[in-house]
């Protein structure tokens, strides 16, 4: 499992955007269809979002190893 | 549905969030945030009450960020390839007529995995058992070239014609028997992305929830199916962000806006935003989804009765249906299930029946655990609170439109 001092740094570099669904839909709870409303895009965005911040997020720690 | 709470990978990183703020080293910066929201734009319109939620967001821990596409200039209505179409006909093909046999009555039309469906009785036994659902034509569905899916849908007040929001945000008209589906709002313009959207009682404009780009604020907005102006709809003294939108057969609206904790807040108001007041006692700290009754007099609410961070993020979440009178008296749940749920996505939209007696929502069947398979669009009568199982749903279905009965000569 990925330390954390390395998904600090992973996750920092995540675009803003895929930051904020990660945050609101993992860490705070909202739904996705919630997160979708809070940021203000349709859903399909923040379903987008949220797997491109997990793939780009495993690339990172896969680069780090 | 991302299913990011079986992974283990998701797992360590919500862990890691959750470290993250204790040790407050992922705190958001104020700047940041009003970067994101672009508050400098939508400040021309609420910037202090929208200054104020954000501090209250930041109090929450919340990181907001808006979404970044660029503006433009409402575009021509666009229309797709031609197709022979006929609604709610079985056996539709992508791009291919629909076979005249066996036909459905649409009683609804949903969504799920982006694609929109019908769902009616089979002639000529109409009246058992849960609805048929048959998909319309991806032709119609995926109107726009490489966008993203479908999103809300809801049916004209004749039930002729389904205005729908795909997923990146653009808004469509289809009618019934049309060859073709028609743009109404390709983006990006200051009105994107839309959702929820709803139409005027005399079917004349369609009402949306659009904005909240760089181009423009978010807020509620309304296009003239004649013209294709689209106006913005002027908010209550010091609302922002609209997020669920609902019209009634009586001219009135039911829209929520996020405010500073408890962070959502129930408004009825006139279609033009005038005689806006908030229902008191329908205010949640999550964000609910509500639907006005035909005459006006009630409200379906679908929330989550929990605390946003309850669950430790993520899913399961809880779904609750309550109604409440328009003035805020007499809320009583209908329907409340713990542990949603995987295959849906949120609380979606409840959807009044025409007559006013019933009211539907995705959901899981009472009795269901929380799995897919126990995803249905779900109907409870009102007055008695009975539930029934209206019809199948899609994975990740999210809104049903109940369509108005068409008289004998097709129009209502």
């Amino acid at each position: 499992l990925a330390t954390r001092d390395a998904l600090a740094k992973a996750f920092a570099t995540l675009p803003p955007e895929q930051r904020a669904a990660v945050a609101l839909h993992l860490h705070l709870g909202y739904t996705v269809q919630e997160t979708a409303d809070l940021v203000g895009v349709p859903i399909e965005t923040v379903r987008s979002r949220l797997r491109l911040a997990r793939e780009r997020l495993r690339r990172s720690l896969e680069a780090d190893e | 549905m991302t299913h990011l709470v079986d992974d283990a990978f998701e797992r360590e990183l919500r862990e890691f969030l959750e470290w993250q703020s204790d040790d407050r080293r992922g705190a958001p910066r104020a700047a940041d945030i009003a970067q994101r929201l672009d508050v400098g734009r939508t400040a021309r319109h609420s910037g202090t009450r929208l200054a104020f939620w954000v501090a209250g967001a930041l109090l929450a821990g919340v990181v907001i960020a808006g979404a970044l596409i660029s503006g433009g200039s409402l575009l021509p209505v666009q229309h797709v390839t031609p197709i022979q179409s006929s609604l709610g006909r079985e056996g539709a093909s992508p791009g291919s007529p629909m076979p005249s046999a066996s036909n459905v009555l649409p009683v609804l039309a949903l969504t799920g995995n982006g694609d929109i469906y019908v769902a009616g009785a089979t002639e000529p036994n109409p009246s058992s058992g849960p609805l048929r659902v048959v998909p319309l034509p991806q032709a119609i569905t995926n109107a726009c070239t490489g966008c993203a899916a479908a999103g809300t849908v809801a049916w004209s007040p004749d039930g002729s014609t389904l205005a729908y929001a795909d997923g990146d945000g653009q808004l469509w008209i289809w009618r019934d028997g049309d060859a073709e589906a028609t743009s109404l709002i390709a983006c990006p313009q200051p009105a994107c992305p839309v959702s929820f959207p709803g139409w005027s009682a005399d079917g004349g404009s369609i009402l949306f929830i659009g904005g909240g780009q760089p181009t423009g604020g978010r807020g509620l907005y309304a296009i003239d199916l004649a013209t294709r102006a689209v106006r913005s709809i002027p908010l209550p003294a010091g609302a922002v962000w609209p997020s669920s939108l609902s019209m009634s057969r009586s001219g009135r609206i039911a829209f929520t806006t996020i405010e500073p904790p408890p962070l959502a807040t129930v408004w009825v108001a006139n279609a033009d935003g005038s005689g806006a007041r908030s229902v008191p006692g329908a205010a949640s700290t999550r964000l609910p989804t509500v639907a006005l009754s035909p005459d006006g007099s009630r409200l379906a609410i679908v929330e989550d009765p929990l605390p946003a961070n309850a669950t430790g993020g993520g899913d399961p979440y809880e779904i609750q249906l309550s109604i409440i009178g328009a003035d805020g008296a007499g809320r009583r749940v209908l329907y409340r299930h713990p542990g949603c749920c995987v295959g849906l996505d949120g609380f979606g939209p409840p959807v009044w029946s025409p007559d006013g007696t019933k009211v539907a929502i995705v959901a899981l069947r009472p009795s269901s655990g929380a799995d897919a398979s126990g995803i249905a669009v779900l109907s409870f009568d009102v007055a008695s609170g009975d539930e029934s199982v209206l019809a199948p749903a899609q994975p990740n279905g999210a809104m049903p439109a109940w369509r108005p009965a068409p008289t004998a000569s097709g129009q209502p």
